[in-house]
Parts: C-alpha cells; sequence; structure tokens
C-alpha cells in the first residue's frame, strides 16, 4: 500500500481524521487506566483472610440487666452462652473476642522484642473458647490455647500469646518463633509466643494488615461481649434464625446484634465493587461508542468520497484496492490515536495517581489496551470500506 | 429569530428520526454517565456548612510516644483526636465563639413497656454549642442552655425518628426519656437531618449516620460514660477504671472551635501552641511541637473523605463525556453536509453566514437538551442503584444544583459537538451548490 | 480494437426496465480517432460505461483488442481499464486531496509499478501535457484546461491503447478546448485509438469518422434508416426504428 499519497491526501480531511484520534486516544486513556483501576480494586477483593469467611457469623449483646452489673454473673453467663451456641445444630466452634473480621478495622497496640531492633505495631485481640477452629486457622507451629492459660483474675494479664507467620518473620526472620517474649512499648506485661498461624490478614489503616497477636483472656466485660462463630457450609442462614432465641433464653435482659462475616466482607469492598462496576460498564460502552464513532465517520468519508472512488475504480483499482486503501486510512489514523493516546494514558494515570494511591500504570495494560483498540479500529472499518468498494466505476462517468 | 431556528432544527430533526435518536442517545448516554458520578462525589463533597465551615476549626495535638509517631511510617502524623484531660484544658479558652469536645457512646433506651423492648442506641455527648455550631435543624424546642452543660442536667435532644418512635411524632419538649437508670427531659426534638457526611466526627471515613441522641458532655465523669467510637493510646493508664481512662494520654474526643475572624483564628492557634508549651514543661508532650487548627473543608479533604475512587470515577466520566461528544461530531458533520444544497438555497436567498451558523447549532444543542433530560432522568435511576453501596442511601440522589451542572453539562456537549459542523456547513459557497443543480 | 455486436444494457429499478443499449453493434479499428455523438438519453454514456469496462452487459459481444471481455470478473475487468484503457472526463475527475504528481501516479501505483519507473512515466507525461512545473499544485490551484490536461497526462503514463474520452471539452471555454483537441489529435498520431463521446460538432469533426447513437442504437446518418416522428400532443420522442 502506498502510504506516502495516502497521508499527502489526508491532510485534506484534517479535522475528521483528527476527531478520529482524539477519540481513540481518549478511549485508550480511559479503558486503560479504568482497567486499571478495575485490577487495583480486585487485587484489594481477593486478598484472603485465611478465615472461613463465608460460614462465620458475628453476635453481640448489649444488657440492660442489672444482674449484669456482677462479674460473677456476667461469667457465668458467657459460659451458659457459648453452651447455647453449641447445642445449635450445625455450629462447629463458637469463641468470645473482639476480633471482627472485615470491619476494617480492629484493636492495635505497640510490641517490643529482643532481636527486633525498633518497637513494632501490630494488632491484638484477646479470645476465650475456640478461637482458631472458630476463624478455621490451624496453629502451624507450637500449640493451641488451653484451659489454664486464661488467668483466672480480671486484673492479670496473659503470659502467652500466639502471632501470625507474617509476624514472625518480620521480627525474627527465618529462626523460631517459638519461646521468644513480646513485651509492650514500655516493656512491661511480657508474653510467650506459644505459637504461629500461618495466614491471617485483617484490613488496617496502618499497614499491620498481615500482623497480629493472640492472647488468652477475657474478651468482655459487665458492658457486653460478642460470639464469633462458625457453621457447617451452608448452615449460617439457620444459625443465624436460631441464635437469638437461644440466647435470650439464657437471659433475656439484653439486646443483640447479629452479622454475617459476608455481610461485613460485602459492606467493606460496596465501595470497590461499585468501581468494578462502574468502570466496567464504562468501558463496554465506551468501546462500543468508538467503534460507532469510527463507523460514522469513515461511512461519511465514503459517501464524500464515492466519485473518487468511482474514479480510481475506473482508473484500474480492483475492490481490493479501495479496501484497502480505507483499511490503511484507517491504520493510519488508529496508529496516531493510539501514540497519542499512550500520552493521554500515563497523564490521566498522573491526574488519577495524586487522588488515589498504589495504582501505577503498568506498562503491560498499555500494550493490551493498543492491540485491542487497534483491532476494534479495524473491524469497524471494514463495514464502511466493504460499501467504498461496493462503488461502482460507472459512477465516475457521471457528471457530479 | 431563536423561535425561528428552533421551529426549523426541529423540522430537521423530525426528517430523519434514526439519527436524531442517534445522537440523542450518545448526549444521553454521556450526560448519565457524567452526572452520575459528579453527582456522586458532590453529595459528599459539598459543604456541610455553606458559608460557615470555613470558621468551624477541629484541634488536634500530638501529645503521642516520644519514640513513635502515632502513624511509625510517617514521623508527621498526629493522632486525629484529643484526650480528655488536654480538651479540658482547651476549654477554659474564650476566644472561640462558639466550642465542643464530643464523643459517640452506647446507651440504653428504656421506652414505656406498652411501646417495646429496651434498645441499645448511639448517643452523642456534646456541649450546646454544638447545635448551633453544626447549624442542627429543630423541629420542636432547641439546644438546652449553658446552665444545663455546666451542671449537668438531665437533659437530652433526641432526632425525629426517635421521636416518632418514642412519641407517636408529637412535640414531645418537656416530656421524659428514660436511659439507662435516669429519666431525661427533651428540650429539642431534631428535624429530619440527614447529612451524607458525618462532619462532626470524621474519624470513620463517611461514618455512619448521625447519632439519634444527643446529652451534656459533662455527664462523661459521673456517670463513667466510654466511647463507643475509636480509642487510640500509646501508653498504660495509671491506676483502673473510668478516672485512669480519662486521665490518660488516650485520645478519643473530636474537638471543635467555631473561629470567625482571622485574629481569633491566629490568637486561638497561638493559646493551643502555648497551651502545649506548659504542658511540656510538666513533662507531657516530648514530641516536637505539632497541633492543627484546621478548618473543617480542609480538614475533610485531608482525610480523604470522599473515596478517591469515586474522584476518579468522575473525572473518568467526564471524559466519557467528551467522547460521546466527539462522536457526535462525526455524526452532525455528515447530516449537515448532506444539507449542503439545501444550505445553499437558504444562503442564496439572503441568509448569512452567521444565520446559518446559529441555525445549525441550534439544532445541536436541541439535541444536547433532549439528551441532556433523557442522561439527567437516567442518571437518576443509577444513583438509585449507586445508593445501595453507600451507609447512607438516602442521601445519594440529584439536588437542584447538580440538576443546573447536568444541563449545563448537556449544553456544553452540544456545543462541542455542534460548532464545527455548523462552521462547516455555514461556510459554503452559496453559487457553487446552485450552478450544479 | 474494439468490436461490439448486438450489446443489450438494462438498467433496472424496482418498477422500471431502461433500455439504455439495445442490439448495439460498433467496429473501431485500431489507431482510429472516433467521435460518438447524440442527444441526452440517447446511450452515449452507457456505450462508454461499457466500451471502458466500467460497467456490465446483458447481452451480446464485446471484443477488446482482439479478446472477448464481454463476461469478466471484476478485478479482471479493473486490470484491463488499468492497462488497456484510458478515461478522459468531462469533469477531469482528478482527486481533490491529491497534488498533481500523485493524481497521476494513481493508475500506476494500480499497476503495482515500481519506484523509478513510475517516476519517470509521470515526468515524462506531464511534460507531454506541458504541466511539469505544477507537479505539487492540487486540482483546486489549477484551471479547468490545466486540471484536463493533468487528467490526459494520467493516461498517457499508463501508455493505453484505446482512450475513451467523455465530453472532453465539455466543462471548458472554446481555446481551452481547441488546446484539448489538438493534445488529443497528436496523441492519435502517435497510433494510440481514442473514442470520443461528445455534443460539440467542432469536436466531433476533429476525429476521422463520426457515429450517431440514438436511442440505444448506432445510426448512419448518411443512409438513414429511421425517421423520428414527434408526436401531436408533444408527449416526447417516440422512436420508429425499423
Amino acid at each position: 500500500m502506498p502510504i506516502g499519497p495516502i497521508i499527502r491526501a489526508m491532510r485534506h480531511n484534517r479535522m475528521r481524521f483528527a476527531l478520529i484520534i482524539f477519540e481513540i486516544a481518549l478511549t485508550l486513556a480511559i479503558v486503560t487506566n479504568a482497567v486499571n483501576m478495575i485490577l487495583h480494586e480486585r487485587g484489594l477483593m481477593q486478598q484472603k483472610s485465611g478465615f472461613d469467611d463465608e460460614n462465620l457469623i458475628a453476635i453481640s449483646y448489649q444488657p440492660f440487666g442489672a444482674e449484669f452489673r456482677e462479674e460473677s454473673y456476667t461469667e457465668g453467663s458467657i459460659q451458659a452462652d457459648m453452651r447455647a451456641i453449641r447445642a445449635i445444630p450445625g455450629v462447629k466452634a463458637v469463641s468470645v473476642t473482639r476480633f471482627l473480621p472485615w470491619q476494617g478495622g480492629g484493636s492495635s497496640g505497640t510490641w517490643k522484642t529482643e532481636g527486633y531492633g525498633d518497637k513494632f505495631q501490630a494488632q491484638l485481640y484477646a479470645a476465650r473458647g475456640e478461637i482458631f477452629p472458630t476463624l478455621g486457622l490451624k496453629v502451624a507451629q507450637g500449640r493451641g490455647f488451653v484451659e489454664n492459660d486464661t488467668p483466672a483474675e480480671t486484673n492479670v494479664p496473659t503470659r502467652v500469646t500466639i502471632i501470625s507467620r507474617a509476624l514472625a518473620k518480620k521480627l525474627w526472620g527465618d529462626a523460631n518463633p517459638i519461646g521468644r517474649v513480646i513485651t509492650s512499648g514500655d516493656g512491661e506485661s511480657p508474653r510467650t509466643v506459644i505459637g504461629i498461624i500461618d495466614e491471617f490478614y485483617n484490613p488496617y489503616s496502618w499497614n499491620i494488615g498481615e500482623f497480629v497477636l493472640f492472647t488468652p483472656g477475657r474478651a468482655y466485660d459487665t458492658g457486653g461481649a460478642r460470639f464469633l462463630l462458625r457453621t457447617e457450609p451452608g448452615a449460617v442462614k439457620s444459625v443465624v434464625s436460631q441464635l437469638e432465641p437461644r440466647l435470650l433464653a439464657v437471659n433475656p435482659h439484653r439486646v443483640f446484634q447479629t452479622q454475617t462475616i459476608a455481610e461485613i466482607k460485602d459492606r467493606f469492598f460496596s465501595a470497590g465493587t461499585l468501581v468494578i462496576r462502574a468502570m466496567t460498564g464504562i468501558i463496554i460502552v465506551l468501546v462500543f461508542i468508538t467503534a460507532l464513532g469510527i463507523v460514522g465517520i469513515t461511512s461519511l468519508a465514503v459517501s464524500e468520497r464515492t466519485k473518487q472512488i468511482g474514479t480510481r475504480r475506473a482508473l484500474g483499482a480492483t475492490k481490493g484496492d479501495i479496501l484497502k486503501h480505507f483499511l490503511a486510512e484507517n491504520w493510519i489514523v488508529t496508529t496516531a490515536g493510539l501514540i497519542l493516546g499512550i500520552f493521554a494514558t500515563y497523564g490521566l494515570n498522573f491526574m488519577l495517581v495524586s487522588q488515589l494511591t498504589d495504582t501505577k500504570m503498568p506498562w503491560y495494560l498499555v500494550v493490551i489496551g493498543v492491540v485491542l483498540l487497534w483491532l476494534n479500529g479495524l473491524v469497524a472499518t471494514i463495514p464502511p470500506a466493504l460499501r467504498a468498494a461496493s462503488v461502482s466505476p460507472a459512477i465516475a462517468t457521471r457528471s457530479v | 429569530m431563536l423561535l425561528y431556528n428552533v421551529k426549523i432544527a426541529l423540522k430537521s430533526l423530525r426528517r430523519n428520526p434514526v439519527l436524531t435518536a442517534l445522537l440523542i442517545s450518545a448526549i444521553a448516554l454521556g450526560i448519565c454517565v457524567s452526572t452520575t458520578f459528579i453527582a456522586l462525589r458532590h453529595v459528599f463533597e459539598k459543604d456541610p456548612l455553606p458559608g460557615r465551615s470555613g470558621q468551624v476549626f477541629n484541634v488536634r495535638l500530638d501529645n503521642w510516644d516520644p519514640q513513635r509517631a502515632y502513624n511509625a511510617e510517617d514521623p508527621n502524623s498526629l493522632p486525629s483526636m484529643i484526650s480528655y484531660r488536654d480538651m479540658r484544658a482547651l476549654m477554659k479558652s474564650d476566644i472561640p465563639t462558639r466550642q465542643t469536645g464530643t464523643f459517640r457512646a452506647s446507651y440504653f433506651i428504656h421506652p414505656d413497656p406498652k411501646a417495646g423492648r429496651p434498645y441499645a442506641e448511639d448517643i452523642r455527648l456534646v456541649f450546646t454549642d454544638f447545635f448551633t455550631m453544626f447549624a442542627v435543624p429543630f423541629q420542636y424546642g432547641g439546644p438546652w442552655d449553658k446552665a444545663a452543660d455546666s451542671k449537668p442536667e438531665q437533659v437530652i435532644v433526641i432526632d425525629h425518628a426517635t421521636n416518632e418512635k418514642l412519641f407517636g411524632g408529637t412535640n414531645s419538649v418537656g416530656k421524659t426519656v428514660r436511659m439507662e437508670d435516669r429519666n431525661y427531659k427533651v428540650v429539642g426534638v431534631i428535624a429530619p437531618w440527614n447529612p451524607p457526611v458525618r462532619f462532626y466526627d470524621l474519624t470513620q471515613g463517611l461514618g455512619p449516620r448521625v447519632e439519634p441522641i444527643y446529652m451534656p458532655f459533662n455527664f462523661t465523669e459521673p456517670l463513667e460514660i466510654y466511647t463507643n467510637g475509636n480509642s487510640d493510646g500509646w501508653k498504660g493508664f495509671d491506676g483502673d477504671g473510668h478516672a485512669a481512662y480519662i486521665n490518660s494520654e488516650s485520645v478519643w474526643i473530636q474537638f471543635w472551635a467555631e473561629l470567625p475572624t482571622p485574629e481569633k483564628q491566629q490568637a486561638y492557634r497561638e493559646f493551643v501552641n502555648n497551651y502545649v508549651r506548659d504542658q511540656k514543661k510538666l513533662g507531657r508532650f516530648q514530641r516536637p511541637l505539632h497541633t492543627e487548627v484546621t478548618s473543617l473543608p480542609d480538614l475533610m479533604n485531608e482525610l480523604q473523605i470522599v473515596p478517591p475512587a469515586i474522584r476518579s470515577l468522575s473525572i473518568v466520566s467526564m471524559l466519557f463525556l467528551v467522547v460521546c461528544s466527539l462522536n457526535l461530531v462525526g455524526l452532525l458533520l455528515g447530516k449537515f453536509l448532506a444539507r449542503v444544497p439545501e444550505v445553499s438555497v437558504r444562503r442564496a436567498l439572503g441568509a448569512s453566514r452567521w444565520q446559518v451558523f446559529w441555525q445549525h447549532v441550534v439544532e445541536c444543542e436541541l439535541v444536547g437538551i433532549a439528551g441532556g433530560i433523557i442522561g439527567m432522568l437516567l442518571s437518576i435511576g443509577m444513583l438509585s442503584m449507586i445508593a445501595k453501596f453507600a451507609p447512607n442511601p438516602e442521601v445519594v440522589r440529584l439536588d437542584p444544583e447538580m440538576v443546573l451542572v447536568s444541563l449545563f453539562l448537556s449544553l456544553g456537549a452540544g456545543l462541542l459537538a455542534g460548532i464545527y459542523p455548523s462552521w462547516r456547513v455555514c461556510s459554503v459557497a452559496p453559487a457553487m451548490q446552485l450552478k450544479v443543480q | 480494437m474494439l468490436e461490439m455486436k448486438n450489446i443489450k444494457k438494462i438498467y433496472r429499478t424496482e418498477r422500471i426496465e431502461t433500455h439504455a443499449l439495445e442490439n448495439f453493434s460498433l467496429k473501431v479499428d485500431d489507431g482510429e480517432f472516433v467521435s460518438v455523438m447524440g442527444p441526452s438519453g440517447s446511450g452515449k454514456t452507457t456505450f462508454l460505461n461499457v466500451a471502458g469496462l466500467l460497467d456490465t452487459f446483458e447481452e451480446g459481444h464485446y471484443i477488446l483488442d482482439g479478446k472477448d471481455v464481454s463476461r469478466l470478473s471484476d478485478s479482471e475487468m479493473s486490470k484491463i481499464r488499468n492497462r488497456a484503457i484510458g478515461f478522459v472526463f468531462q469533469s477531469f475527475n482528478l482527486i481533490p486531496d491529491l497534488n498533481v504528481f500523485d493524481n497521476v501516479d494513481v493508475p500506476l501505483r494500480y499497476r503495482g509499478l515500481g519506484g523509478s519507473d513510475r517516476k519517470q512515466r509521470i515526468e515524462r507525461s506531464l511534460e507531454l501535457v506541458g504541466l511539469s512545473s505544477r507537479i505539487k499544485h492540487l486540482p483546486s490551484q489549477l484551471s479547468g484546461g490545466q486540471q484536463q490536461r493533468v487528467a490526459i497526462a494520467r493516461v498517457l503514463a499508463g501508455d493505453p491503447k484505446l482512450i475513451l474520452a467523455d465530453e472532453p471539452t465539455g466543462n471548458l471555454d472554446s481555446l481551452m478546448a481547441r488546446e484539448i483537441m489538438d493534445l488529443l489529435d497528436r496523441i492519435n498520431e502517435q497510433g494510440t485509438t481514442i473514442v470520443m463521446v461528445t455534443h460539440s460538432p467542432e469536436c466531433a469533426v476533429r476525429a476521422q469518422r463520426q457515429i450517431h447513437v440514438l436511442d440505444g442504437r448506432v445510426v448512419d446518418l448518411e443512409t438513414p434508416r429511421i425517421s423520428l416522428a414527434r408526436t401531436d400532443a408533444g408527449a416526447g420522442i417516440v422512436s420508429t426504428l425499423g
């Protein structure tokens, strides 16, 4: 295909080609950035907690009955509540803890340990009962909690802790973490590491999502408590419906709030879900619209140049030559648009990165975007180009 | 003339209904998407206290661990709230025209047993300045008086929904509500009030809804009320119980001061810094002097209250509208150029170049307005779908301001799409075309 | 060079069939300069389209340069147009977006010639028509006569055996028209066959032979076998062909 004359001829329709170039450039910029945002959000959503999220339920109560002000009563009722929960068919394990997966926060503290120079920050949760079986975690190294790990008296701090593998790695690398001692930031309340859990992730505003210390302890007070329980697969619904009645039977002087972890997770990711859906919609519509735009403008070019096409045919151009002419023209425009689009992509990315963090544009997305839009342009040119090719050469002898 | 233009334009649009539908739907699509996401952003970004938000200031002090910043990764970070004792000290200043410390707690409401079971409710502890400072709208009654603040008196302000629930929506001022083991007298009922952002407590992003019940702050000590919101600490407590908690370095109170003039703002910043300097002499505040007195809009910006994804969506959706408009340029160009013979006749009959130009611009704007209206209706539907994702669904909607913006965008899109084709068609010479005919 | 036997060409629209050529027969010898005359609607243009392989026909035979070209595929026809036939149109049909050089280049490109060959042909043919100095001009920057000379250069560059000219002077004033006719004469003297459709008697007499077309047929005016009858109502021309 003779590119030189095509480009020289295109200069006379600058505006029209400029339109397609801008459209393609903007489309590339939008599509790549939208895909980038989708991938970013999906990356966050696909982060595994390590827990059996789908089969977890949290139920908390707040008491208003005066009897709950007695610590001994609360203690007894917690035990009774746990028994009642365990008795519900489909319940696999239950624990009392302030830890609530996927709520986007929790409790944390500043800690110190030998072998790690700086103080460090990690999440801290006290738990009672079968916290790891409840979450669906295995204690991969060392041992789990046993009943007398929990001090009998309220004010005595616990002496042991089970931490996440990520935290152990951060603190001591590959050395054996079992038996090491972690203290609070000011060097008090030492806790010995007795076990390691392999997986743990709970999103936190600070970068400590994978760092956790679990301690055995009273994760409740006279103001109420929260039970976390795990059901057999598929039993969540039936268990939820039985929880409140059973616990009310233990003591009615309190109010409950029940949530499934799946719901909490959905809520946590609602903005991400919105972004993914909106961006997907925008991409689909946009690619379609750009294709329509190319069809429209190329059709216009064809109908405006009917006479010219006829002349070319009269001068010996085959249908294939005409088809090739329009495809070549489109190829030039698309390529120009995509080159401009690469700049636009990074420009828009720069703008969006100033709003969002961590969404630098990976080069391979741009490459994929360029290839797909290039094909999109090609496909969109074919119908009008075919129409051009079917122009009769006899048009040439007609006067206007 | 405009009317005549509109008439001709309508005729022209009716001549090719398929093309017209295509043009209108392209604009409608662009407007729907852009309006939806701009409105969504606007919902969360709009000034919660129009005209006054710049005078309302949040106070933060860096009382954190000498060895570690609040956010260990950012040495310049400071806690987002202040401690109880610092709040007490700051309240002594008479520079602010209004000021309040505030936090959220959870309390039990015991309705008349006939009306229902006891229930737990979020309550907010505030000083009476809170209501005027944050322009809380009242349906009945009003804020309690200053005397009720200092004593404190057993008075509360309840919201519209609570008033419906407990008193059937009647004027309940003077009636009492039983909370835990005390009776509180209702002094004010808030009119339906649903700000999209819980702007007086930005510690939880967009935040949940505003609280249903408000009681005097000074009950915190006598009733030993703990916060139900965030509480961050770095230092152990001296002693046990509530007294130790409120005397600790733990931060859990949002503190606000109204400072209407630059002089007051300057003086107040000075006052806050001097307070910290004095405290340093007592051994507290061992980190470098760092206080922030931040206006409400600045704070909302700093804390990225509007989810960044929503800002990004609004930017992308505007570009989407531009692409839709660019598409129209091609279609309109085709439509207008096909009309060159007709235009040349009009030109021959004495229509000026400008008249022809405006004639076509009017046609594009009609398309813009029609598409804009359809797009706006669609975006109302989109917003109601999106609302399901928001913590506060009923605030996600098109307000009058956004309707205007949307109309303006449609006119802009129509103009952007139409100006070049109109110029092309008006620059056709009349004679040339007549000769050919 | 060119022989047409009993060609029939019908234009069909949804309802109407128009017989554009009916039993059309014509023979043109090598090196001849023939003019074809006839009123509007007589079938001149259809004849030209068929002769130039721009259009197909229903019945009859067409022998071009000794080869039967009656039933060829579209791309075979394109190839013959490109190599054997040169067109000169009334409205010049230069491509407005291309400059003079690129316009002359168009058929050579389709012929797939090499760059230096093309350049040589283009320069030589532009020299022949006296437009060597206007290579970079766009058609819109040239006068009508110059444009037609570019169109003729485009023909010459392809070195065709047959030139089909469709009212080549129709859009030109008489001075320019004479220039163009002189040019065609010179080309014909080199041995190229020219068939020229025209209304203009002045042009027609420059040809060696005049052919008259009426109602889709060739008529011999020297020995008229037809008569034109005008109906009393004046509804139109009715042919009473025998």
